[in-house]
């Protein structure tokens, strides 16, 4: 990378600046106390699809492919690889579900299920993404070492349904 | 690991301070947020509820807790990301991925740097104490953000989802407003085009 920044450019870019704030991305938002009134007042996603979003990024990065590439070999639409790893409240068609288990080679029941297209649930399955839900935090775009052993435990349980 | 000699404002002797913008956020740039940002932040925080100050006059805030945000700003280690520090502190933190397209309407489909995370060390922050410290935190890392793109032939498209009060800023830079993404915490999403970035940068006149 080359980067020069100039006393002159700089002087310019700061009064750009001004007294604002430069946060960007959801990450950069401030922590503030947990509290049970909190948590009520946040998100109430279903943990099976924030399970399947963050599954379905962590498998593709995996296989280190972009996600235009995901979207080419599991022949679905970009948008919608983009809406699945995006937004949890996403549902995705079964058909693009089949289309994922079949290129990640995974049982295509469990992620009907956990994409919320069957109502008809497999407690385990259900328990096994709940735990992973809790365990990566609904984001793959920051993976820990444990969030990564928690998604590494979760495929394996789902290969074995 | 590379690293590149900038500058940034300082505020308090109103003179310009070498800094250094290093290639990749590591272990000590982690513990560094858990051990001089959060402190800064959690006084504020502090403050504004012993002052009965209501929520939405807080810092750009959620409502996860503090150590998720630690455990999030952990995973920063398996992605593209830059730590901006001066005095021996860390001023700025940011993530960019490589893998987003344009959503401009003439320029669909066109690859850009996505800035994931851009965030500056809170004594840099008005919202959160009274005289801030270091200036142009945001505007050195959007300049590296925009080499990045050139380095991947982007032609220096970038992207991102702004925090409410960061709107102005981005703004101001000259970025096309996209408005609020209903799919991303209902941030609003900008974006800087080939154009825009070379102004920005100062190959072309402000």
């Amino acid at each position: 990378m080359k980067l020069v920044i100039t006393k002159e450019w700089l002087k310019r870019a700061i009064e750009l600046e001004g007294d604002d704030e430069v946060a960007a991305g959801a990450l950069a938002r401030d922590p503030t106390h947990h509290s049970a009134d909190e948590q009520a007042a946040g998100e109430t996603l279903d943990p099976s699809r924030v399970a399947f979003s963050s599954l379905v990024e962590y498998m593709r990065r995996r296989h280190g492919l972009s996600m235009e590439k995901l979207a080419e070999e599991a022949e679905i639409d970009l948008t919608e690889v983009v809406s699945i790893e995006r937004d949890a409240h996403f549902r995705p068609e079964p058909r693009t579900v089949f289309q994922l288990a079949r290129t990640f080679k995974l049982p295509n029941k469990a992620l009907m299920q956990l994409s919320g297209n069957t109502a008809a649930r497999d407690p385990a399955v259900y328990e096994q993404a709940l735990r992973f839900a809790a365990r990566s935090g609904g984001s793959v775009q920051s993976l820990s070492r444990d969030e990564r052993r928690a998604l590494e435990e979760f495929v394996s349980f789902l290969a074995k349904r | 690991m590379a690293s590149h000699q900038v500058i940034l404002f300082d505020q308090l002797t109103e003179t310009y301070v070498p800094a250094e913008l290093i290639e990749s956020i590591d272990e000590a740039h982690l513990q560094a947020v858990d051990t001089t940002w959060m402190p800064v932040l959690l006084r504020r925080l502090q403050q504004l509820v012993d002052q009965g100050t209501p929520r939405a006059d807080w810092p750009q805030s959620s409502h996860w807790d503090w150590r998720q945000k630690t455990e999030r700003i952990r995973g920063l280690l398996a992605f593209r990301t830059l730590a901006l520090t001066c005095n021996g502190q860390l001023q700025g933190l940011m993530q960019v991925n490589t893998a987003s397209v344009s959503r401009i309407p003439d320029q669909t489909g066109k690859h850009l740097t996505y800035i994931d995370y851009l965030e500056s060390a809170p004594w840099n922050r008005l919202e959160v104490v009274t005289q801030p410290k270091f200036k142009g935190v945001g505007s050195v890392l959007m300049r590296a953000a925009i080499e990045i793109s050139h380095e991947e032939g982007f032609q220096g498209r970038i992207g991102l989802h702004s925090l409410p009060r960061s709107e102005p800023f981005y703004g101001r830079c000259g970025m096309s407003d996209l408005g609020i993404d209903g799919n991303y915490e209902n941030l609003r999403y900008f974006e800087m085009t080939s154009a825009q970035a070379a102004t920005f940068s100062g190959k072309e006149p402000l």
